[in-house]
């Protein structure tokens, strides 16, 4: 596993685990090999390290000088470094790639310019190894970053997160695998920067996780942003695969998970909303849940609505957006103007408790006062717990919440629970933010998922789309039940009804019993989403216990007809037991699988048991 | 200081193509927004928005109690407006407040049909001096109320101060949207207040054409520090 450096025939090549790598660097600066020690054939042969284009010239590492070479190792990497020059252009790289000695090597650019024109100038990098990626094998399948799976008519269905501006690292790699999704390699591309600007960093590797296509990863041209020092410009590691897009998914998610803390996750005063099934969002001027004669909260109300839907587990109670701003009153006064005050907020919410429901209430982030601190609004949010013995705040826009708002919550209740409406995006509140919605706001949701529910399946996300109506309320509940997720009922849209049909609640109610059975499978861990099976229009999420005895497969037929799986074998455990336990279509055991019929459009969970 | 007395101006009967638009929030608004042809029948329009004097002189005539006090008046001390402000438009009050004041003088509150014509007049003016917002010509973004005769070079065409900002107006209707049933009113004419946030509901010079959909939620809800009135009286 020694790298070997031939400065005569000036070549390096090393080995790890999963990895042979060799780079030529007698003309210009190639790979010569890249391949996966598993699939053990050679692939990705002669592949250049990077062109650039500046200045409306087009440059090869072959149009570089190379100055210097230098190996260096230490105990646990070994690294080579190649120095390279384009004097006439003022344009120097560094460039590294290391060898972590394991599973993975790393290459990393880092590109100088010392202003030829005496001001920065745009420069544009495209890399003809990842443009050619291939694994080895035959019929390469590839899964870019931005859109690793798609449907029969190309639509992405692995759904990312929401950024605007604001960046997130829940990104997923580039993936090319040979045509059993067995061999073959991952890519991903760490992104440091904290904005989607890519613009404003010097690292622009999140330009390569937009990548969404062959052709935009054979053509692209990545604007990078060098000033006149060796900032990291463009990295990425690669790693051998031997179980293609479910290892890829899993090593992604494991090298994600490692730069967080998720104890919060493990308090056992916040498990509560794991427990949950069915939640329930309502608007507190309407009768779903205000009595007009008496304006009081008529909490046996909601109970019996919710009992159609196998019952409400918790209910956010919103009483200001879309009435805030008529005058200067805030969302706190809204608590006292309410009828009754405080106090009669207090008395619904202790009979909710009687019935076993939890509250949440909603903290509107953008009614701050002007002279309101963070200080001051967690002052206001500690009070109203202590008023109201409310269980958890819906944080409504907000995607952060200042920490010490957590902590000042913690003072006064154990449990408050943190939901905002869209996914924390990346840094400390995706560590106590412990829940959002999966909220989407578009018609046509089958068959997607949403990646965030797969890289941090701890974060229990309910699925909610609020403008949703009959034809598409169905598909909000079969993108629930394939994602194996909890649902948000929301009715009453700020003053617009928009109910649920009888046939749509009792599926819920349905649901909920399979989801609360099998809770801890489908909140296990280890999920997988999209799990290949060369099935046109089936589609199947893995989800599988934390013990590692039972997996659920859902699957959800994409098509006007029946689908069947004549064989799905499995060779991560010895099956005991497959048995249909939702949905439409039938399971049964096959060898170490099992074969599987879906009944058109429809959705089914077959729960696999292992010896 | 002067106390302003209110002053009413006839407007001859008619009929107009009414149609308004819902300020767009989340919920929507389910009710008429036209548009359809509506009668106006003569009216005693009043120029000026109801005032705390005015307001003071109907409790001490009326005897008129709500029956849940809370936020009634809440500018107020010792049962009285502070002094200097009799002539600011009263505020903090229900709709069944105005109304009270309203019948108490055989008036009642304009309909949306009726405040809107009061305000824009045959023409359909967008606001009620003309067609181009003028901040100059109404009480807006300065955060505090001024007396009803202030602006009036901003008048309706029918002479009526202070349609546009000042303080929102109520209306007639209390509207009720069946099934799960919600109580909401519209306001009209916009306010002096800003609040900060584009969530926040619009304010500014509002059209004569725009209403605004507030939800009901009890009396102590129910009361604005920048919701005042008017009134009408029908006459032959």
């Amino acid at each position: 596993m020694m790298m070997v450096h031939d400065a005569k025939k000036r070549s390096v090549t090393f080995e790890n685990e999963t990895l042979r790598v060799g780079i030529d660097y007698k003309h210009g600066l190639c790979f010569s090999e890249v391949s996966n020690r598993f699939f053990n054939k050679p692939a990705n042969l002669k592949r250049d390290f990077f062109n650039l284009r500046l200045r409306g010239r087009q440059f090869k590492s072959a149009d570089f000088r190379i100055e210097a070479v230098k190996v260096i190792e230490d105990k646990a990497w070994e690294m080579v470094t190649f120095f390279l020059s384009l004097a006439k252009e003022k344009i120097y790289a560094r460039i590294h790639v290391i060898n972590d000695r394991q599973d993975k090597i790393t290459v990393l650019y880092q590109v100088k310019d010392d202003y030829l024109t005496g001001v920065p100038t745009v420069v544009e990098m495209h890399i003809p190894f990842l443009a050619g990626l291939e694994s080895g094998g035959k019929s390469d399948v590839h899964y870019y970053p931005s859109n690793p799976v798609t449907n029969s008519n190309g639509k992405s269905i692995i759904i990312p997160m929401r950024e605007m501006f604001y960046s997130t690292d829940v990104l997923l790699p580039l993936v090319v695998c040979e045509e059993g999704d067995q061999f073959g390699f991952m890519v991903n591309f760490p992104v440091p920067s904290d904005l989607t600007d890519v613009g404003a960093a010097q690292n622009v590797n999140k330009l390569f996780s937009n990548i969404t296509s062959e052709k935009e990863l054979k053509e692209h041209w990545i604007q990078i942003n060098p000033d006149s020092s060796y900032n990291d410009t463009v990295e990425f590691g690669i790693v051998g695969l031997k179980d293609g897009w479910s290892e890829a998914f899993e090593r992604n998610r494991t090298a994600w998970e490692a730069n967080y803390d998720f104890s919060e996750y493990d308090k056992p005063d916040l498990k509560w909303f794991s427990e949950c099934g069915v939640h329930s969002f309502l608007f507190l001027y309407g009768s779903e849940v205000l009595d007009h004669d008496t304006l009081t909260i008529d909490v046996d109300k909601v109970v019996k609505e919710g009992e159609a839907f196998g019952g409400f587990d918790t209910v956010t109670i919103w009483n200001q957006y879309p009435r805030l701003g008529i005058d200067k009153r805030s969302q706190w006064d809204f608590y006292n103007d309410f009828p009754g005050g405080r106090e009669a907020i207090r008395k619904a919410v202790d009979k909710f408790h009687e019935k076993g429901i939890k509250v949440l209430l909603p903290l509107i982030p953008w009614d701050r006062g002007e002279f309101e601190s963070n200080d001051d609004m967690g002052d206001s949010m500690a009070q109203i717990i202590i008023d109201t013995d409310a269980d958890g705040f819906h944080l409504d826009t907000m995607r952060d919440l200042p920490y010490s708002i957590r902590l000042k919550l913690n003072k006064v209740k154990p449990g408050i629970v943190l939901e905002t409406q869209s996914h924390p995006l990346r840094k400390h509140p995706v560590e106590f933010i412990t829940t959002s919605w999966d909220e989407f706001w578009y018609t046509d949701p089958m068959p997607e998922v949403d990646v965030f529910r797969f890289m941090n399946p701890r974060h229990i996300a309910p699925v909610v789309a609020r403008w949703s109506r009959d034809e598409d309320k169905w598909k909000v509940l079969k993108r629930t039940e394939f994602g194996g997720a909890p649902v948000l009922i929301w009715q009453d849209i700020f003053g617009r009804w928009m109910p649920f049909s009888d046939a749509q609640k009792a599926r819920i109610k349905d649901w909920k019993k399979t989801y609360m059975t099998y809770r801890e499978v489908y909140q296990g861990l280890k999920p997988t989403p999209l799990v290949p099976l060369n099935a046109k229009d089936l589609y199947c999420n893995r989800f599988r216990k934390d013990s590692g005895d039972q997996e659920i497969y859902s699957f959800y037929n994409d098509s006007d007809s029946t689908k069947q799986l004549r064989s799905f074998s499995i060779d991560t455990g010895k099956v005991d037991n497959v048995k249909k336990i939702y949905g439409s279509g039938s399971a049964k055991k096959k060898g170490n699988g099992f074969a599987v019929s879906v009944a058109a459009r429809e959705i089914l969970h077959v729960l696999v048991k292992y010896k | 200081m002067n106390l302003i007395k209110q002053v009413s101006v006839r407007v001859e009967g008619t009929s107009y193509i009414y149609r308004c638009v819902h300020r767009i929030k989340e919920g929507d608004c389910q009710m008429e927004h036209g548009p359809v042809p509506v009668e106006i029948k003569p009216l005693l329009a009043d120029v000026f928005a109801t005032t705390n004097e005015m307001y003071y002189q109907f409790l001490q005539e009326s005897g008129y109690e709500p029956a849940n006090p809370r936020n009634f008046l809440k500018h107020w001390q010792d049962g009285k407006y502070v002094e200097g402000e009799g002539n600011l438009p009263v505020v903090n009050v229900t709709q069944d407040d105005a109304r009270a004041f309203a019948a108490h003088y055989g008036k009642r509150l304009p309909t949306e049909a009726e405040w809107q014509y009061l305000a824009a007049g045959d023409a359909h003016f967008k606001y009620p001096w003309g067609n181009k917002k003028d901040y100059s010509k109404c009480n807006v973004y300065s955060m505090k109320l001024c007396d009803v005769d202030q602006y009036p070079e901003g008048v309706s065409p029918f002479g009526l101060y202070n349609m546009c900002g000042n303080v929102w107006e109520f209306t007639d209707e209390l509207n009720y949207d069946g099934d799960k049933h919600h109580y909401f009113i519209t306001l009209r004419g916009g306010t002096s207040y800003n609040a900060p946030d584009y969530w926040h509901t619009e304010c500014g010079a509002i059209p004569n054409d725009y209403h605004l959909k507030v939800h009901q939620l009890g009396d102590a809800m129910n009361r604005y520090e920048t919701v005042g009135f008017r009134c009408v009286k029908e006459v032959e």
